[in-house]
């Protein structure tokens, strides 16, 4: 039997926890907070782990959304124009496969637009996109959060 | 070059060639005793050093506590504090020094007794400063490396509460225009001139390592430069004054130094505000929020610093220095840290991806903010 993703990371807090850090005397305190950490980290990647691959592509599915919006709504001069038309044909001819690369690559075409509307977009196109970004930004950003909840620094998500 | 302080315009230049270095490698406690005594070979001749140990805590120096002999057998513990090649935050050794320097007397420092700014003798500019005792956080709390979320309790909230009001009436009130800090620049050209310098920097910083173009982060500093509000009357800003950046003796609860005053600045004392009461450097417990778990929610706060310091807090540019500390935030944890982890140009990659989880806390805090307009 081969060793799963999930045996092998066990076995690494396993002796982290039970040999590395017992071995550590309490002087050394940059290398056992980092030690705890280092745990802490692969522990909260554990329980993320079945849903990762769901998760990227969720947020690729949502910034497509985004990007589809923004290019619909944007109007205006040349420059308004010509990056809503390559965010547009980014989006249709997306033949890159790993779901972050293309999360990325949609938000650089994003920042584009916005940086092109500033130029010489249209005003009620300009704060129609504003609105929709702001919009996605926050459903966006509360997944995030509930996806980073392990890490214990949003109050909303965890109690004390 | 960089619209903004001159030497912060010379820092975000050199921080550039930066880029290109291999990972960074930790200093060991014997290389730095090596280090530390060929320093003091040439500036204290016959000093001693000695029990050389490394700190913990903090999110972006390398720091270590040592002691040194006089001739005389007197022994002072001191703390070096050295750059890695890329952190968290981008700040001056040469700042820091100046600054601590001015309050000392003023509100309690470590007095900074050394510095190689542009790493003559240590291989990062390195600061070195004498050792307060006290500490940031009850020992109860176990593990809590970087002072977020730190719950003092009571009677700690009670006993530190007047303590702090005064601390950052006297930083907002300091005579700044009279002291020696020849590498702040007094932002006199106009009002708008140190806030303006303040989005230059972080901009500059977010464009030079943002790992990925967020579009809420593009359009909240769109929002900042296009709304900059005057600042009539600049004053001393710490930057982060927050539970955690202090230390204080948990018996009594008296405050014993104000630390981290690496990002303090000549502006607006809003940009304190809007940091401080952003919701991860504070405590919620039972639906309760608490600025640096000391006040009871944004108004506590801001009514007892009025009244201590005589100072008054405008709603509108309250609003402005929260977005601008949600997207600085975001910056930090999610460009600089970011960055710095995966050039290995950092000794803690570990807990700076783990901080650049906070990320979608900033951009949701900017969501928010940005959708409420100009002002609340």
């Amino acid at each position: 039997m081969n060793p799963s993703v999930e045996d092998r990371l066990n076995s690494v807090v396993r002796a982290i926890g039970g040999v590395i850090l017992p071995a550590l005397p309490e002087s050394a305190s940059l290398a056992r907070e980092q030690a705890m950490l280092a745990m802490g980290h692969i522990q909260i990647i554990l329980g993320q782990l079945p849903a990762t691959a769901q998760f990227e592509a969720d947020e690729a599915k949502d910034i497509h959304r985004l990007g589809t919006a923004v290019a619909e709504l944007t109007t205006g001069g040349v420059r308004a124009r010509s990056t809503a038309d390559a965010l547009s044909a980014m989006l249709s001819h997306a033949t890159f496969a790993e779901s972050s690369s293309r999360t990325r690559r949609v938000q650089d075409a994003i920042n584009a637009v916005l940086l092109a509307l500033v130029e010489d977009g249209d005003p009620d196109a300009t704060n129609a996109v504003h609105a929709t970004i702001l919009e996605h930004g926050a459903a966006r950003a509360l997944k995030d959060r509930q996806w980073f909840a392990a890490m214990g620094f949003d109050s909303d998500f965890c109690t004390r | 070059m960089i619209d903004t302080e001159p030497h912060l315009a010379d820092l975000l230049e050199a921080r550039k060639a930066r880029r290109a270095m291999p990972p960074y490698v930790p200093q060991s406690d014997a290389a730095v005793e090596g280090l530390l005594s060929v320093y003091f070979a040439m500036h204290e001749p016959g000093a001693v050093v000695g029990d050389v140990a490394r700190l913990g805590g903090g999110a972006s120096k390398e720091q270590f506590v040592f002691s040194l002999t006089d001739r005389s057998g007197d022994a002072t513990r001191y703390v070096l504090r050295m750059d890695a090649l890329e952190g968290i935050t981008e700040t001056s050794r040469v700042r820091e020094y100046e600054i601590l320097r001015a309050m000392d007397g003023v509100v309690p420092v470590p007095r900074p007794a050394w510095i190689d700014a542009n790493a003559h003798h240590f291989p990062q500019p390195a600061l070195i400063m004498e050792w307060v005792d006290g500490t940031p956080k009850p020992s109860t709390i176990t593990l809590s490396v970087t002072g977020l979320g730190t719950v003092l309790g009571d009677p700690l909230r009670g006993l530190i509460r007047p303590q702090y009001l005064e601390l950052l009436s006297r930083i907002h009130n300091f005579e700044w225009r009279s002291a020696n800090l020849p590498s702040f620049a007094a932002p006199d050209a106009d009002p708008k001139q140190a806030t303006r310098w303040l989005i230059a920097f972080w901009k500059e910083l977010l464009e030079q390592d943002a790992v990925v173009r967020e579009p809420v982060l593009r359009l909240a500093t769109q929002w900042l430069e296009a709304n900059v509000p005057d600042c009539d009357d600049p004053r001393l800003v710490h930057g982060d004054f927050r539970t955690g950046n202090y230390l204080f003796d948990e018996v009594t609860g008296r405050i014993t130094a104000v630390l981290d005053w690496e990002m303090s600045h000549i502006g607006d004392i809003h940009a304190d505000f809007g940091w401080l009461l952003q919701p991860v450097f504070g405590t919620k417990i039972d639906e309760v929020f608490r600025v640096s778990d000391i006040f009871e929610g944004a108004e506590d706060f801001i009514a007892a610093y009025e009244a201590v310091s005589g100072n008054h807090i405008d709603r509108a540019k309250l609003h402005y220095f929260a977005v601008f500390n949600a997207w600085k935030s975001y910056i930090l944890v999610a460009a600089l840290g970011m960055r710095a982890a995966r050039e290995q140009h950092n000794h803690q990659d570990v807990l700076l991806t783990f901080l650049a989880a906070t990320g979608p806390m900033f951009v949701a805090d900017l969501a928010r903010l940005l959708s409420e307009g100009d002002a609340a």
